[in-house]
């Protein structure tokens, strides 16, 4: 090699090597940085799905603690309806445990030994480890409640609630949420503590708030259930920007529970939930609480075409949870007063009854077909025109409750309720459904119709058995459960266009003609209790083109003018209680 | 009534008060079938129109047992049978003006003024405003000015030969609705359609007809002051009593009957400052003022504070044969007939036509087996 063709190469090499060094510097640094943002992407990823399944528990832990504790509305809780609560927990997490740290799994676990008795035998529930004696002033008690009690051990309230700030703290730190800062909850949290010279521990701390009570009866702001994101509402499916299948696919792969966890009975276990054609037993399969209504909404948007059309469908989806809670398109603020309702249909002539009792304080304002038995037209029904009603009631899911108690309402979001029930539809105030409140999918003797019917006789001898079954399939919680049902119920009546649904299509899709999603209230209720009273816009319009031809001739027919002159009582009674009286004009909108 | 073991339409709900029912066409319920077939579709019926309008499932029906309806509707643990939709809708119709008779202040009616208390020594000669007390009782002829009226009108309180005429056409009017009234009570083997005929035509005499029927008129204005005499208030009730008394006035200002009936107006001594311009225009609102005698709310055992308005619905649901009743539906129907804004005279023929063909329209167009029309004029039927 000549002495120049080395200063080539040495020049090539000065040159080359600095070159080299950026490119493979580059590329190795593009590759970290590839690497850093999938990894952030999987994170932020993991905490939506985190926050997503710690919204959908949020509230029944809540519910747990507060029974518990006894703090705020503990007393309209029953056993049966904490045991709803612990099943529903447990279905949500179990599946999901894998996604969150060893932390969370063992404060979970620790809660749940710390306020129940498991295993108690096949098919048998697990028991509150409580005095029953401190729960005998909870509305509706029976003796026959204490079963759910444990007679061999009692937790304190000491522990229940470090039990419960560990797992919120446990959630908070996988949802990587830093208690510490801003979160104005952890601060009163401690304050609930009881004082130490209290010796009677069923009395709350007079300084503490009822608002700070961490969950359902604390601010918004000031609950641990803020922590969820704004697409995470109770029983909400994952956030648009988020794959459905990740959660499937983290459900398909998720072990079984850790034994020491107490999974929930074999009976009563997710996995049972579905298998509709199971063989009927000595207990019920399913119980309310048991469905995964979220899993529903994931299986219809599953089956939609992948692309645009199944684009659609989550977004029509997310549309309609969004709805349901009382979240506009344009926000992420929730406002309870503009989601869905609880409404039931009275006619005009029964208002201004239903106003005097309310105001004279009678304990049923509102009064159901048991309440009303004694009055008839003719002689009473014979035992065996009852029969119907009495299977279909000694199926539902009543968490103990007697169907007596029971007062029916349907999901309403705009309108104005079930026409055929009557003309003036009585809107109750968000806060006076319980989230424990039973709302079945579809009116409740649909049990005794096909295709429900037949799957029922084939289960002969034990048809009531499963008549119970299925019902339990049919339910859900109004706390938790329902912006799925209702997601259920409009997307899988309706054929999927690829347009995004409004407000007034949801609205009129949730409550439609005969289709209702049916609300199990317990308990009456009276004119406090309401947010308004909506007439429908076609009745509105009648009535006033009775009123005219009054005025100008020809006269209209006496049942006419009786019906008109029956809603004016009504409306003016309903106004005299300060009760708003709406019109609901078409498409969803209200006018006052 | 059809055969029960056939398919006939049954009553599956029934809110009488609200005027609304499902029905389904099919077999009885039987021990067996204690709802009989679900899958068949029903019809809904309700008020104002009772026009049967077909549902999917009948499941509705049974859901609404839970609320304000009743279970089916029974005879004897029989259920009844209708031979057609015609015949349900028109049994939920009367039922609900039967159901009109009882809505009465505790169900948001106004509330007419009550009866005072009787005397301590067990006399009921209620205390009365002075010169109530001097003046003739109503219904004494002498004791109607009618010395400002038309020829027309003082021949309401001396008849001549052609208002005897007329007299015997207004009997056969009253006769009319009191048969209709007899088979109601009475019942029939089978239902059918029944009604009033065209009871008023032109031509001559016409006039004298309706000289006797604004009689009719003004006798029932004489019963309804005499009734608000009777009620003469204590303290408490004064102003509702005085609100009463404005609504009277009105109510015989539109039939033109004020300026004969003025002196027994002017003798209850109601004050001149009361509110009667914010009564309104709405003839329901001025019926449910009127109190009547308890002697025609005793016929539907309607409360004691029963209005006028109370009476006719219940009247018109189930017909009773009273000439003195009869006169208050035909007060309360040209009430509601007649525009609030015509001129302050007696009837005239055209109106009168138009209040008895009006009333012929709502009275019962259908009679049922005299078990259904003896639940029809049970009361009772109250569920608010």
């Amino acid at each position: 090699m000549s002495n120049e063709s080395l200063e080539q190469a040495k020049l090539w090499v000065s040159i080359g090597v600095p070159i080299a060094t950026v490119l493979l510097g580059g590329l190795i640094l593009h590759r970290i940085g590839k690497r850093f943002e999938t990894k952030q992407w999987f994170s932020q990823k993991l905490i939506e799905q985190r926050q997503s399944i710690y919204g959908n528990v949020a509230k029944p832990l809540n519910q747990l603690y507060c029974f518990f504790m006894r703090y705020g509305d503990w007393k309209s809780l029953s056993p049966a309806q904490i045991l709803v609560f612990k099943r529903q927990i447990a279905s949500e997490l179990h599946p999901f445990f894998p996604l969150f740290t060893q932390t969370m799994h063992d404060a979970f676990c620790a809660f749940e030994e710390t306020l129940f008795e498991t295993f108690n035998g096949p098919g048998q529930d697990a028991r509150l480890r409580l005095d029953p004696k401190k729960y005998e002033s909870v509305e509706g008690w029976t003796p026959e409640w204490r079963r759910h009690f444990s007679t061999s051990s009692r937790t304190t309230r000491e522990r229940v609630f470090t039990a419960y700030e560990n797992l919120v703290h446990a959630f908070a730190q996988d949802a990587n949420i830093d208690t510490t800062q801003g979160a104005a909850w952890k601060p009163r949290f401690r304050k609930l503590r009881p004082p130490k010279n209290q010796s009677d521990p069923t009395v709350a701390p007079a300084a503490t708030p009822a608002g700070a009570i961490p969950g359902a009866v604390a601010p918004a702001g000031s609950s641990p259930a803020a922590i969820a994101p704004a697409g995470s509402s109770p029983g909400a499916i994952a956030p648009a920007g988020s794959s459905p299948a990740l959660l499937a696919s983290a459900a398909a792969s998720s072990p079984a529970p850790a034994a020491s966890c107490a999974p929930a009975p074999a009976a009563t276990s997710p996995a049972t939930a579905g298998v509709a054609s199971a063989p009927p037993t000595s207990a019920p399969l399913v119980q309310v609480g048991d469905v995964d209504w979220g899993l529903r909404v994931r299986e219809l948007i599953a089956v939609a075409p992948l692309g645009v059309a199944r684009e659609y469908v989550e977004a029509n989806a997310a549309a309609v949870q969004s709805a349901v809670i009382g979240r506009g398109p344009d926000t992420t603020v929730v406002d309870p007063e503009a989601g869905v309702c609880a409404v039931v249909n009275i006619s005009s002539v029964h208002v201004p009854a239903f106003v005097r009792r309310s105001l004279s304080l009678d304990p049923k304002p509102y009064k159901n077909g048991y309440d009303l038995g004694k009055f008839v037209v003719g002689t009473p029904a014979p035992p065996r025109a009852r029969k119907t009603r009495e299977l279909v009631d000694a199926a539902l899911p009543l968490l103990g409750r007697s169907a007596r108690d029971h007062y029916y309402c349907a999901v309403e979001l705009n309108g104005s309720g079930v026409r055929f029930y009557g003309d003036v539809s009585l809107v109750l105030k968000p806060s006076e459904v319980h989230p424990g409140t039973v709302v079945l999918d579809r009116n409740s003797f649909d049990l005794m119709r096909k295709p429900l019917l037949d799957r029922i006789d084939s289960a002969r001898p034990n048809q009531e058995l499963e008549r119970q079954r299925v019902a339990a399939q049919l339910a859900g919680l109004w706390g938790t459960d329902l912006p799925a049902m209702a997601t259920t119920k409009i997307l899988g009546a309706s054929p999927q266009q690829p347009r995004r649904l409004t407000t007034a299509q949801i609205s009129d899709a949730l409550l439609e003609d005969e289709d209702y999603l049916e609300v199990l209230r317990f308990g009456s209720f009276g004119v406090a209790h309401l947010r308004e009273a909506r007439l429908s816009a076609s009745d509105v319009a009648v009535d006033a083109r009775i009123g005219d031809r009054a005025r100008i001739g020809p006269a209209p027919d006496f049942a006419a003018l009786l019906w008109r002159h029956r809603r004016r009582r009504a409306e003016r009674s309903l106004r005299s209680a300060g009760v708003l009286v709406t019109v609901a004009t078409t498409s969803g909108r209200s006018r006052v | 009534m059809t055969n029960p073991k056939s398919a006939a339409w049954y009553i599956d709900a029934l809110d009488a008060r609200a005027g609304m029912a499902f029905a389904a066409n099919r077999f009885p319920c039987t021990e067996s079938e204690p709802i009989g077939e679900l899958e068949t579709t029903g019809v809904f019926i309700s008020a104002p129109d009772f026009s049967p309008v077909h549902v999917a499932s009948r499941t509705l029906a049974l859901s609404a047992t839970r609320r304000s309806f009743q279970t089916g509707f029974y005879i004897s643990d029989e259920e009844v049978p209708f031979a057609t939709i015609v015949d349900v809708a028109e049994f939920v119709r009367r039922l609900y003006l039967r159901g009109g008779g009882e809505d009465g202040p505790d169900r948001g009616g106004a509330g007419v003024p009550p009866l005072p208390p009787a005397a301590p020594n067990g006399g009921n000669t209620p205390p009365g405003p002075r010169a109530l007390e001097q003046a003739s009782a109503p219904g004494d002829p002498d004791g109607i000015d009618v010395s400002g009226g038309s020829p027309k009108d003082r021949a309401l309180v001396r008849p001549t030969e052609s208002q005897l005429a007329a007299q015997s056409w207004f009997q056969k009017v009253q006769e009319q609705i009191a048969a209709l009234a007899a088979a109601a009570q009475k019942g029939a083997d089978e239902s059918g359609a029944i009604g009033l005929a065209t009871p008023i035509a032109d031509g001559a005499g016409a006039e004298a007809r309706a000289d006797i029927f604004n009689q009719a008129l003004h006798r029932a204005g004489e019963a309804l002051i005499l009734e608000l005499r009777k009620r003469w208030p204590q303290a408490p009730e004064r102003s509702r009593w005085v609100y009463a008394a404005d609504g009277l006035i009105e109510a015989l200002e539109r039939l033109g009957r004020f300026r004969f009936l003025a002196q027994s107006l002017g003798a209850l001594e109601i004050p001149h400052d009361s509110g009667r311009r914010a009564l309104g225009t709405d003839s329901f609102d001025l019926l449910e003022l009127l109190p009547v005698p308890s002697s025609t709310c005793s016929q539907w055992a309607l409360g004691e504070e029963s209005s006028l308005l109370d009476v006719l619905s219940a009247f018109f649901g189930t017909p009773v044969v009273d000439p003195a009743t009869l006169d208050l539906v035909l007060f309360a129907s040209a009430l509601i007939v007649v525009s609030s804004s015509r001129k302050p005279e007696p009837l005239d023929t055209v109106q009168i036509a138009a209040v008895l063909e009006w009333l012929g329209k709502q009275l019962p167009r259908r009679l049922y087996a005299q078990s259904i029309e003896a639940a029809l004029r049970r009361p009772g039927t109250s569920v608010s």
